[in-house]
């Protein structure tokens, strides 16, 4: 705009057929700030972790780690956790750590799913109390750990242990257990007396610490239907919970424990 | 400075070597890292290449693309270490061909799922993902618990992994078939066999709850429990992982 109209620009002195190229350089702070950009590049490889070598890679001048970063950073937050008391936002109760690794099997409202026992009610296939708990969490049921628990309905139509129309008929007798009137005077009791009391309790009324549920209540883990109940005689059940030790530490699986805890008994009172 | 690109210019030998050498650039960052992969992954204790049967489940796994939804890839941020474990090592990935890091998140994470479920629950899961999981818009793989698996090809799979590195031996090779059979096999019966060739981590049930039948539901929840369950974390040296 300053530049007087009479006046022509300036070329950069080639001409093709009467055509001339203007000198236009890119400008100068584009110029700089590409030059800049290099720089910091070639200063970043020095800090940082950047190139391999023949031996090891170049650490950086800083020795910063990301890996390093975030197991401080997991740590510290874990130091945390510790010294806050519990049910507070820092430590609040396990119902987070119950979403994250336990929902999936048992249920967002613990209620259980098919196959997978409810943990509302205050009945408890191993044991209710706090030590119990842990130790079912942290070893599993049926799982490869020396310390786990172990439980096994047999399969009692596969493997030929007794006969089809007995098994009928243990299963409508079970089936009758939770109602109003169960008939404990007929063969079926009898058998189950020889063949299922053993784990499940007389007359079904469970026995804590085998693992086998009692079968006089409303709850069902595979289902209360002749049917479910003729597929678990037939082909026999063995559930498995995993070991959490490893994967959770003493602290997470202790929480936990305490949740399932108060949330049985909010439901029992 | 204004007319150093005219003089560059002007020697067309001198920029067709300046052009080579600025391309060349490319090809040696991507390229020269390649020969020090050695000392860049880390040493850790416990990783074998995969069985036949987790193999199985492998390609089962990409063929039905669970990758564009599932990440295998647990990344150095504390959200993620918190949920779902120790961050995932360059070694872990060392048999994968090509690796199933992933790069989107519509499912949750799987580089740890192995055993942090039981086989029923990624059954049930596979074949009705809804049922298990409330909103949960997995698609049903219902049709692998029926379609019998096929492992005659784990052969000729097993020994293009050789040719490309793996550490098979001829034995596993040959056998490869059988030995997808034997993990699944409800017994385990050739248990020791198994575990002589492919170590202590080897897990052999039957995987689908269907005894008698080899399927591809056995293959593929047999890898799903085997994934990130190799190294021992306990042994790891916090040097070598701070590298």
């Amino acid at each position: 705009m300053t530049e007087p109209q009479d006046q022509p620009p300036e070329t950069t002195g080639h001409e093709w057929d009467g055509i001339t190229e203007f000198r236009n350089p890119v400008p100068r702070i584009f110029k700089l700030s590409y030059v800049l950009t290099v720089l910091i590049s070639i200063l970043m490889w020095v800090l940082l972790p950047s190139w391999p070598g023949v031996r090891d890679i170049w650490p950086g001048v800083l020795g910063y780690s990301s890996r390093t970063t975030v197991l401080e950073g997991v740590e510290e937050a874990e130091a945390l956790r510790q010294q806050a008391p519990a049910q507070t936002s820092m430590r609040p109760l396990g119902s987070i750590l119950f979403a994250d690794n336990c929902a999936a099997c048992h249920g967002y409202d613990l209620a259980g799913q098919p196959g997978f026992p409810s943990l509302t009610d205050a009945a408890w296939l191993w044991s209710g109390t706090r030590a119990e708990i842990i130790a079912t969490i942290r070893y599993g049921i049926n799982t490869d750990h020396p310390a786990a628990r172990y439980s096994e309905m047999p399969a009692f139509g596969r493997d030929g242990m007794l006969p089809k129309p007995e098994l009928e008929a243990i299963a409508h007798y079970v089936a009758r257990l939770s109602g109003p009137a169960p008939d404990h005077d007929s063969a079926a009791a009898l058998a189950f007396e020889d063949n299922c009391s053993a784990c499940h309790g007389a007359r079904g009324s469970g026995m804590e610490g085998t693992g086998a549920p009692r079968l006089d209540d409303a709850q069902w883990i595979y289902g209360g239907s002749i049917e479910a109940i003729l597929e678990s005689l037939h082909a026999g059940r063995r559930g498995v919970m995993p070991a959490w030790e490893g994967r959770l530490n003493d602290r997470q699986i202790e929480e936990l424990a305490d949740y399932l805890i108060g949330v049985a008994d909010a439901q029992g009172s | 400075m204004q007319n150093a690109h005219a003089k560059l210019e002007r020697h067309s030998i001198g920029f067709a070597l300046a052009i080579l050498f600025v391309a060349s650039l490319g090809g040696l960052v991507e390229i020269a890292p390649l020969f020090t992969i050695e000392n860049t992954i880390e040493e850790v204790e416990g990783m074998r290449p995969y069985t036949p049967l987790e193999l199985a489940g492998r390609d089962i796994y990409v063929r039905e693309g669970c990758y564009a939804c599932h990440s295998q890839m647990i990344r150095t941020l504390r959200s993620d270490v918190e949920r779902y474990g120790h961050f995932s090592l360059a070694s872990e990935s060392m048999y994968d061909r090509p690796f199933q890091w992933g790069s989107k998140r519509t499912g949750p994470d799987l580089a740890r799922v192995g055993q942090k479920y039981s086989d029923a629950w990624h059954v049930a899961h596979l074949q009705d993902p809804g049922a298990l999981v409330p909103g949960s818009v997995m698609p049903s793989y219902a049709f692998l618990s029926q379609t019998r698996l096929d492992p005659g090809y784990l052969e000729s799979a097993l020994r293009a992994l050789r040719f490309a590195g793996d550490p098979y031996g001829a034995e596993q090779v040959r056998d490869a078939p059988r030995h997808a059979a034997w993990q699944a096999d409800p017994e385990a019966e050739y248990e020791d066999e198994l575990r002589a060739l492919y170590g202590e981590t080897v897990q052999l049930r039957d995987f689908d709850g269907q005894p008698d039948r080899l399927t591809e539901m056995d293959a593929l929840v047999s890898y799903l429990q085997m994934l990130g369950t190799l190294v021992d974390f306990d042994a790891l040296d916090p040097a070598e992982i701070a590298r």
